[in-house]
């Protein structure tokens, strides 16, 4: 088997057991669905500064990430199977498939709870497609960064706590700059502007990748 | 030996102690309370030293697998936590003194708060892994993917926001902002002594770190 | 096996140059003059300098006015019934933080920048001249 079809076969095998459980699907959507109730709810309408309302989306979408994204290695740990993956597959092609994986995740639980959030919060987002390209070069970083993390905390206890507390401070750029990015889209100037915060999020999600399936060997391997 | 290099920083630490109370004269406009820069600044050099060492023998570890850079590494990760401690308070306090308000999220208080947090979580991360061979590369592979997120908290807040923060004093436009001789005289004592107690303080520690882990080792 | 690191951290060290570049004028808690007079009632934080001369205690003396200017030459009247910080008159640069109301930006707290030159202090006189 080659290179790219080593890959396709960790993410075909992960999509088939999440479509059998839908275990990290359903709770990273449950999470997020509570607490975009419990903001609206608690809040009303009376958050109109788009900024704010930027920085509630992002919370609830980091948080829930810091939920289902850690899964992807501490559930090959509990099960065992992290020898097979070792066995069958060079490192750099497990970090990539998994990678996809959470990718993916992270792109489906987006594409649901914003539409439910701009729905909630009565906003018709003036610039739709600013805030898709936002959402998805900082989902590509958050996912390289947390799956090398997820592989991490695999290998370690109290797991569920360490996760975030390792996460946070790595991840802070890129939330900083996606919740500003996200408010510019939310105003009805045009946000385009202000693309540099773009290029600043695609080049942290390359540093992540690279970065990210560089050092994956070292965790990986024993 | 040691004895004598301690008793030689010893000698200078006083000395940059008396000179930064007496010998220097006060500032213009800042008053007495400039004096903070002969701690402030060579407190926070060390820190960004120390994490800079801490980061060098992470890869030297992933590199050659030797114990001996993983405890070069704690160490100088943990020296360079308590500086930065030192750094973030001495800063309050002159924040107060000269902004009129201890904390107000500066870029520069962002910057150095994600950096306390950071290795706050490489400790962290170091207690909560049980078997020592893990737990070395576990904490390698984080200090260096850390690093990734260092430039940007160092260098882009701090410098390119606005920044009630004064400008670093020795700078690369390589003009001097100190302009009185007697301060600048203590100033750079007080960045030598601040390294010399730093490197004293490191290589004492890697001993003791040594004798814990050949403890640890026995025990088990 | 050494190439890929070589390559991988040449990368890494690319974007994150470029990443931090792009960044230049991006997120700061201060907010432009102009942004700041449009979010009327919203509490904020400006940044900039004081024009000189422009300090004055209002009719009643219970409030200070001055006018601050930003590095574009935009300018901003602020109004504050705080006491001046000790060392207002020298600051390079200000931060106020309040909201603008009707004509005028109203700062709850003032923050000063000094200047950041360690000069030894000047002889009596010449820091008595600046008293008023």
């Amino acid at each position: 088997m080659n290179y790219v079809s080593k890959v396709l076969a960790v993410i075909d095998k992960d999509v088939r057991s999440e479509y059998r459980s839908k275990y990290a699907l359903n709770s990273a959507l449950l999470f997020c669905v509570t607490s975009l109730v419990v903001v609206s709810f608690s809040l009303g309408g009376s958050v109109t500064d788009p900024r704010l309302q930027a920085a509630l989306l992002w919370i609830i979408l980091f948080f829930s990430s810091m939920m289902s994204l850690p899964r992807a290695f501490v559930k090959e740990q509990d099960c065992g199977t992290m020898n097979t993956l070792r066995l069958t597959c060079e490192p750099s092609q497990v970090f990539i498939g998994k990678m996809i994986i959470n990718l993916l995740l992270l792109s489906v639980v987006t594409a649901i709870v914003s539409p439910l959030f701009f729905i909630l919060f009565n906003i018709s987002p003036p610039h739709p497609g600013f805030f898709i390209i936002t959402a998805a070069s900082a989902a590509v970083g958050l996912s390289a960064v947390c799956t090398l993390l997820s592989a991490i905390v695999a290998q370690a206890r109290a797991r569920g706590t360490l996760f975030p507390v390792l996460a946070f401070p790595v991840l802070m750029p890129v939330f900083m700059v996606a919740v500003e990015a996200t408010g510019k889209s939310l105003l009805p100037q045009s946000p385009w502007a202000n693309s540099q915060l773009l290029v600043f999020l695609a080049c942290y999600a390359v540093v992540g990748i690279v970065g990210g399936s560089l050092l994956f060997e070292f965790v990986f391997n024993e | 030996m040691p004895y004598i290099i301690g008793t030689f920083i010893f000698t200078i630490m006083s000395g940059v102690l008396c000179g930064a109370i007496w010998f220097t004269p006060p500032a213009k406009v800042l008053g007495e309370t400039a004096r903070v820069i002969y701690f402030h600044v060579p407190v926070a050099w060390i820190s960004a030293l120390a994490f800079s060492m801490s980061l060098w023998q992470s890869v030297q570890y992933l590199r050659t697998n030797n114990p001996e850079h993983d405890i070069r590494a704690e160490v100088s990760a943990r020296l360079g936590l308590w500086f930065c401690v030192l750094a973030t308070i001495t800063g309050a306090v002159f924040a107060k003194a000269a902004w009129n308000m201890y904390w107000n999220w500066d870029p520069r208080e962002v910057s150095i708060t994600i950096l306390l947090l950071v290795y706050m979580a490489y400790f962290g991360l170091r207690s909560a892994v049980s078997d020592p061979e893990t737990r070395m590369r576990l904490a390698a592979v984080y200090d260096i993917l850390a690093s990734f997120a260092m430039p940007f908290l160092f260098f882009v807040v701090p410098r390119i926001y606005s920044s009630l923060h004064p400008d670093t004093v020795i700078n690369s436009r390589g003009s001097n902002k100190i302009l009185d001789h007697r301060m600048l005289l203590v100033f750079f004592a007080a960045l030598i002594g601040f390294t010399l107690t730093y490197f004293w303080i490191y290589v004492l520690s890697i001993r003791v770190e040594r004798l814990v882990r050949a403890r640890e080792e026995s025990d088990e | 096996m050494k190439t890929k690191y070589v390559i991988g951290f040449a990368v890494i060290a690319a974007c994150l140059a470029v990443g931090i570049y792009s960044l230049k004028s991006s997120m700061t808690p201060y907010v432009p003059f102009k942004d700041a007079k449009a979010a009327e009632g919203r509490e904020v934080q400006v940044i900039g300098s004081i024009v000189k001369g422009s300090t004055k205690l209002d009719a009643s003396k219970t409030a200070h006015s001055f006018t601050l200017e930003d590095k574009d030459g935009a300018t901003l009247d602020v109004i504050t019934t705080e006491n001046l910080p000790t060392n207002f008159e020298h600051a390079s640069s200000v931060v106020a933080i309040g909201s603008w109301k009707k004509d005028r930006f109203v700062a709850r707290r003032l923050l000063v920048k000094c200047p950041s030159k360690y000069e030894k202090k000047a002889e009596e006189s010449e820091e008595g001249k600046k008293q008023p």
